[in-house]
């Protein structure tokens, strides 16, 4: 009877991971290829994935992750660049997971508004503006951490959060130059008084 | 059909005491990749950190309470509570549930404290989490529910009456544990085929040569060669026939070398250490472990056993 219950409780685990996963592979198809998700599936799913009790499972199982690392495409590296006074200035951070760690946030911040992603209805456009202040409070939090830590005196600085432009194979190949440039996806101002 | 599944799901487990290297290597793990945060856990997680752990939680999907959450509830009960004093909490209280775990001592409540704590913590920093997190979200709860504590322990040295593992719930359990491996890669495979810029070996280039942590080397000179085409093809067939060649005896150690080298090249090129890290841990406990008495077994008097013998793959 036990043995019955694991069997049946593990096969419902593995088909949710199954659902979740191949519903995430669609949608991250669909988003890579800018093709609509469909209306029907996507209703079908949210049934499932969307219900209240099953999102806790999907949290505290670790199944709420989905697999498709670096898939259908390696996303484009990010960066924030903070100018002060001409130069660049950046969080002091002694280990290399904390340095990831701190990559994953700028690639969080970014991915929120990602520019290329212009919201059109109404509703979008107020979850695009929200993200947009969230961002910038983070932004502001991260300034003030780096001025009090280097105790530099009171002036402007300039954020943004950025893509770093990628040479494809078929450029460098070419024989084009590397391209480090930065592709701007918000940009912020700020006056650090004392 | 039924007996196919039966026997796949009875045979197999030859090392009963692989629920053991699974709680000990995910402890160590998580305790280590812990630690490695420790030089700048303020940094991470404080109100002297670069994000305000409020604002951070903000944003949080409201699944699993943040140490925000827990110090505006405790403070209510424990007047005087600082929000330090919560994070003092959680930074020992989980390094603590890792070594009972890892030692093997209450094993079920110490690997639930882990990962509810690890959860707890990840949550606080949710900007701030990647792949690793997650994978060791997946072994803790593992631990939890898998028969962890009954072999190299300390509960099944001090509490004898502590019933051995059985060899069918061994197995029953690794079937689970293969099974969502099988899933991991072939979901990882399938979503690289799907994208062209895997197939035309785009995406490897732009994995290798991207602002990545760490670079063991540069590979920029084999622009001109198929280097980048054949390794994109060839990290798409590894994952997305993991699910059956690693299922296949013959096979089985030449895709598990393969897969291994595959997250030692993504611990190398790309700077994920504890990324690849728990991902070959999860490898070694689901199809290396398991099999270990196999092995020896080979060089010693064959056994007829019914429970010892391999079942034939699908």
């Amino acid at each position: 009877m036990k043995r019955k219950l694991f069997i049946c409780l593990a096969a419902f685990h593995l088909l949710f991971i199954i659902i979740s996963n191949l519903y995430t592979s669609y949608t991250s198809y669909c988003d890579y290829y800018e093709k609509p998700v469909d209306s029907s599936l996507r209703k079908c799913i949210s049934i499932i994935l969307g219900n209240q009790p099953l999102c806790y499972y999907a949290k505290y199982t670790g199944t709420s992750a989905g697999y498709g690392y670096f898939a259908p495409n390696v996303r484009s590296p990010t960066s924030l660049s903070c100018i002060y006074r001409g130069g660049n200035i950046g969080p002091e951070l002694s280990s290399n997971e904390a340095s990831l760690r701190y990559d994953n946030l700028v690639g969080a911040l970014v991915e929120n508004i990602n520019a290329e992603k212009m919201p059109v209805l109404e509703q979008e456009k107020k979850a695009f503006e929200t993200k947009k202040k969230y961002n910038e409070l983070v932004l502001r939090n991260i300034a003030m951490k780096m001025f009090n830590d280097y105790q530099l005196p009171p002036d402007a600085v300039s954020m943004s959060l950025n893509f770093i432009n990628h040479t494809p194979l078929a450029d460098a190949r070419a024989g084009k130059e590397m391209n480090n440039g930065l592709h701007k996806v918000q940009e912020l101002t700020l006056i650090i008084k004392q | 059909m039924k007996k196919v599944l039966n026997n796949y799901l009875n045979t197999g487990a030859l090392a009963a005491d692989w629920p053991g290297f699974l709680r000990i290597s995910t402890a160590a793990f998580a305790l280590i990749h812990f630690l490695s945060i420790q030089a700048d856990f303020d940094i991470l997680f404080s109100y002297n950190g670069l994000v305000k752990p409020d604002i951070l939680a903000a944003m949080n999907e409201g699944l699993v309470p943040t140490m925000v959450d827990i110090h505006v509830f405790a403070g209510k009960i424990i007047p005087g509570l600082s929000y330090e004093h919560v994070l003092v909490f959680f930074r020992s209280f989980y390094m603590l549930c890792l070594a009972c775990l890892g030692a093997g001592i209450f094993t079920r409540i110490s690997a639930l404290f882990s990962l509810l704590t690890q959860l707890i913590l990840i949550s606080s920093i949710n900007f701030y989490q990647y792949g690793a997190d997650s994978f060791t979200t997946i072994l803790l709860f593992y631990c939890v529910i898998f028969p962890a504590g009954k072999s190299m322990s300390l509960d099944s040295r001090l509490f004898r009456k502590t019933k051995s593992i059985s060899a069918s719930s061994a197995t029953l359990c690794l079937r689970v544990l293969q099974i969502h491996l099988c899933i991991v890669y072939f979901i990882g495979g399938f979503d690289k085929i799907a994208g062209d810029n895997w197939r035309n070996g785009e995406a490897f280039w732009k994995a290798v040569t991207s602002h990545n942590l760490f670079h063991f080397a540069d590979v920029t000179f084999l622009k001109n060669t198929s280097f980048f085409l054949i390794a994109g093809w060839a990290t798409i067939i590894i994952e997305m026939l993991y699910p059956v060649f690693i299922n296949i005896r013959k096979t089985r150690n030449t895709w598990l070398l393969l897969t291994i080298s595959l997250h030692l090249g993504i611990m190398l090129f790309l700077g994920l250490f504890f990324f690849s890290a728990v991902m070959i841990i999860f490898n070694l406990a689901a199809y290396y472990v398991p099999y270990l008495k196999e092995k020896k077994k080979t060089f010693a008097a064959p056994d007829t056993s019914p429970v010892m013998q391999l079942p034939v793959p699908a």
